[in-house]
């Protein structure tokens, strides 16, 4: 898949990455950061120009997050009469809504880039609970910029040994996926002590 | 005493959280520990040189061995109705020969540079 993707990247250019990074935003399986990276590598040597490059992937992005988004909001409407009925999942809906309303800028700008494997969903969801357009293609926007600019940058800057370059990104991406779990988990902990705490505080007799 | 009861308080209490926490901290310690081999592997430019592979192009060899692209694309007898970018494999279809023959070649090729310096 790999050594396929490259022959194909050499042989027809910027339209494969922009190909590959419109569907990596959909949720669908392909190495978008891995042709990034290579044709920052092609960019170095010269087999392709750094603008065509980061143009394709840039553009191929923002057109993926739009996809996505007009397809959340295309969902919106059927999700709703589905959950109508149940009050657990009427509630739920009711407090990720409010969740994206407040964060959900921040949200997505920063699952373009940090933590990128939830970006296809940021996208669904974002259209399900109507963030609005403006916003949403902003902050998308730029986070698609940061994502672009740092693995091109990547893979021009450690263009002489691509197979390296690949490694390093992907221990990259396995890290800030780990302190992401991290941060949630230790965050999950402290706030149900402190609940723990209020409530001991609240009824002494029980221990 | 305190802070290890404590610790084990949280355990008990939240052992899901603290399994994912537990987990998660292994796992960045790795990625961290293998980032730094990565780099440091890396810093040496001896280490920088790839191997020829099939979807390499002669600019590509070039820049990774610090040799004149032309140098090498002679090297890999690229025939002059070669595509703008051709890779290593396109070029043994083009030659029609197996891609392990331009490989070995261009192998060759890259040994004598390498004594040369």
């Amino acid at each position: 898949m790999t050594d396929w993707l490259i022959e194909m990247l050499v042989r027809h250019g910027a339209p494969i990455l922009m190909l590959v990074t419109f569907l990596s935003c959909l949720a669908l399986p392909v190495p978008a950061s891995l042709a990034m990276l290579a044709a920052g590598a092609f960019s170095a040597t010269g087999d392709l120009t750094t603008g065509s490059v980061a143009g394709a992937a840039f553009g191929g992005a923002v057109l993926g997050d739009q996809t996505g988004y007009a397809i959340g909001r295309a969902a919106r409407q059927p999700l709703l009469r589905r959950i109508a009925g149940r009050p657990g999942s009427a509630r739920l809906y009711d407090r990720a809504r409010h969740m994206i309303e407040d964060h959900g800028g921040t949200g997505i700008f920063l699952s373009r880039w940090l933590f990128s494997p939830i970006g296809p969903y940021a996208n669904f969801a974002a259209g399900i609970a109507r963030l609005g357009h403006l916003r949403f293609t902003l902050w998308g926007a730029l986070g698609e910029a940061v994502w672009v600019l740092l693995y091109v940058g990547l893979g021009r800057a450690f263009a002489d040994d691509l197979t390296m370059a690949a490694q390093m990104a992907q221990d990259l991406g396995g890290l800030t996926i780990a302190l992401g779990i991290l941060a949630v988990a230790g965050l999950w902990i402290s706030r149900s002590m402190r609940r723990h705490r209020r409530h001991r505080a609240s009824c002494p007799g029980r221990g | 005493m305190s802070r290890l009861a404590s610790l084990g308080r949280i355990v008990r209490l939240h052992p899901v959280a603290s399994a994912a926490f537990g987990l998660a901290a292994c796992f960045v310690l790795l990625f961290a520990v293998r980032l730094v081999l990565i780099t440091v592997h890396f810093a040496d430019p001896a280490n920088r040189r790839s191997e020829p592979q099939p979807w390499m192009t002669p600019r590509y060899v070039a820049m990774s061995w610090q040799l004149p692209p032309d140098a090498v694309a002679a090297a890999l007898k690229v025939p002059p109705d070669a595509p703008r970018r051709p890779t290593i494999e396109g070029i043994a279809r083009l030659r029609g020969v197996p891609v392990a023959q331009v490989i070995a070649e261009l192998e060759a090729y890259l040994a004598t540079q390498g004594r040369a310096e």
